[in-house]
């Protein structure tokens, strides 16, 4: 009988505005909020698609250094400096190949043979992907060797085509005999090898670091230079941070552009996010004072009806309850409501976010559910103090 | 249940009185009694009832019922003086005009279940309003309004019955009718009535006349 006396007996329209209202509200709240959850997410996860855990560092050629004799390389200590900055978590140098080696592949049965004079590089296992099973070289051993992926794409789509040489597949090119030959005091040493792996990360050719220590040991050059080590790889537990990225730039290193790219295009994300976040809690703002309106608007229509039931008798609990069973019912319907369109827009999100290569979940983290809650609740205790007040006050 | 009325003189009255049974001097309503009050327009009887039930508080003076003053009542003291104790008919009826009559009875009634359905029944067949239960108020006379008002606030235990006006749009017979329901329903609960009344027909069966 009191949702007859109390409640609209018309008005039914200001009442969908103002669900509306509020769900949008809410609405513009909680999904910027989950979007900067899933990204800030994606930008500390450990897989190697978008994530730029791994930095390989190099110095800028400069003039200078072109005149000068001697190699441009990181010292001992500017290494050991590096690894003392923010976010750092490992770091080690390549270590290349202190003697003169060329490859051959050849497929024989006339095919002709590719030689090439080549450039070996190494870094310890564990900051390799795709880590190939016979990774492990000791003498009278084949030599397994890691190439860039590129170097296979470059082959393909742009070299052999414009020669008129078939396009080989990875697998193919896994089974290419392959030599790598070794001078040693005018003396040539050839070892047997295979191309056991592509890596996307690294972009050099790389070799088990037992066979580069075993050559530099035994087959190095009779001047005698000590290389120092002229890139490093380097592991960041969150490469975007400001700290990091600057130094690097301060000391004139250079590292993957594209990894840099994904900084940046972190920090925008980030922005972005953060700005929408402000805006919903604006909007928040502006739709709780909407509600507010609304439940004064209802009580104001119906201060004849309060006021008569105090008199006859009513206590003030007794409709205040009343107001607040129906107001709790109307919050939490659009709060429901709230959750089912953002469990509904996540997978489609996460979609549309996959076409340009992020990988979102497509669940709805925690912190966003209770975020809702503690909004909800938030209007409700509002609106229902000034109710207990209006009231008081018929 | 006393209604002790000490040196109360509403303040819109103050200047105006002089002379009076109740305002500005020491009164007692004794319990159980009857009192009709007699008045012509604005000598303060809806102001009367008004103050003793709690709806106006701008007098000076304090009006004690069992031992309380009236101004020292919360919110929630009230509710249980009107829902017990006390018992009043508005002179403007204050009914709900877009509930049927019976629902406005029934929603009074259910605060304290004092009367059964068939008890409210028999109630409206003896002032004739038996067959306006399904009609909203507001499509009612005021005579039959005032009817549903007088049933609404009997159904409810009460040690004063306060009305005010009561009979101002009914023929003698209704008043009558009226006048009968509302002795039978004092005596049940050895309750005490305070009537205004403009001075009408209706002068009998009062322990005390008042003018104030």
């Amino acid at each position: 009988m009191l949702n007859k006396l109390l409640f609209l007996d018309r008005g039914k329209l200001q009442l969908s505005i103002v669900i509306g209202g509020t769900l949008l509200g809410l609405l513009l709240l909680l999904i910027p909020l989950q979007l900067f959850l899933d990204f800030r997410e994606l930008l500390t996860q450990k897989t190697d698609l978008l994530n730029p855990q791994y930095m390989i560092l190099n110095k800028e050629v400069t003039l200078m250094g072109m005149a000068s004799d001697k190699k441009q390389g990181f010292t001992s200590k500017e290494i050991e400096k590096l690894k003392k900055q923010p976010s750092v978590e490992e770091i080690a140098p390549f270590t290349a190949n202190n003697f003169y080696s060329y490859g051959v592949l050849g497929f024989g049965n006339g095919v002709p043979e590719f030689q090439t004079d080549l450039f070996l590089e190494s870094v310890p296992d564990k900051f390799l992907d795709n880590l190939p099973s016979n990774w492990q070289w000791q003498p009278g051993k084949d030599i397994p060797i890691i190439l860039p992926t590129d170097f296979i794409n470059l082959y393909n789509f742009s070299f052999a085509a414009t020669h008129g040489l078939p396009q080989v597949s990875k697998s193919v090119v896994k089974m290419a005999p392959f030599k790598i030959v070794v001078d040693s005091m005018g003396k040539q040493i050839e070892f047997k090898a295979h191309i056991s792996g592509f890596s996307d990360r690294i972009n050099t050719i790389i070799v088990p670091l037992q066979f580069l220590e075993y050559g530099n040991k035994s087959f190095t050059k009779a001047d005698g230079i000590e290389n120092k080590p002229g890139k490093i790889i380097l592991k960041s537990n969150d490469p975007t941070n400001a700290a990091l990225t600057n130094y690097i730039a301060h000391c004139g290193y250079e590292t993957n552009q594209e990894l840099l790219r994904n900084a940046r295009l972190a920090g925008v994300l980030r922005v972005v996010a953060s700005a929408l976040s402000i805006l919903g809690m604006l909007i928040v703002i502006l739709s709780a004072t909407g509600f507010f309106q609304f439940a004064q608007l209802v009580l104001n229509r119906k201060a004849y009806e309060v006021k008569t039931l105090l008199q006859l008798g009513f206590y003030p609990k007794t409709i205040w309850s009343y107001y607040f069973k129906i107001f709790s019912i109307i919050l939490s319907s659009v709060l429901v409501l709230s959750f089912i369109i953002i469990y509904l827009f996540k997978p489609w999100f996460a979609q549309f976010a996959a076409n340009y290569g992020f990988e979102l979940n497509d669940g709805v983290s925690g912190l966003t559910v209770i975020s809702g809650i503690v909004v909800v609740f938030i209007y409700l205790f509002a609106t229902m103090a000034n109710l207990w007040r209006e009231v008081l006050r018929s | 249940m006393k209604i002790h009325f000490e040196k109360v003189i509403p303040i819109p009255l103050q200047g105006f009185v002089s002379d009076s049974k109740v305002w500005a001097t020491d009164y007692i309503f004794e319990s159980g009694k009857h009192y009709l009050v007699n008045a012509e327009s604005g000598k303060g009887k809806t102001t009367l009832l008004s103050v003793v039930y709690g709806l106006r508080s701008d007098y000076e003076g304090s009006i004690i019922i069992n031992g309380k003053a009236n101004k020292a009542n919360s919110y929630n003291d009230w509710a249980a003086l009107r829902q017990n104790k006390l018992s009043m008919m508005f002179q403007d009826l204050r009914l709900f005009p877009t509930i049927t009559s019976l629902e406005n009875i029934i929603l009074k009634n259910n605060l304290t279940n004092h009367y059964t359905l068939d008890d409210i029944i028999q109630m409206t067949k003896q002032l004739n309003v038996v067959s306006l239960m399904d009609r909203r108020c507001e499509t009612l006379s005021l005579g039959q309004q005032q009817r549903i008002a007088l049933i609404r606030c009997i159904c409810q235990p009460f040690e004063w019955l306060l009305l005010d006006e009561p009979f101002s749009h009914l023929d003698m017979g209704n008043a009558n009718k009226c006048m009968e329901l509302i002795m039978e329903e004092c005596r049940k609960r050895n309750a005490g009535l305070i009537l205004t009344s403009l001075g009408e027909y209706i002068q009998e069966g009062f322990d005390e006349k008042i003018e104030i």
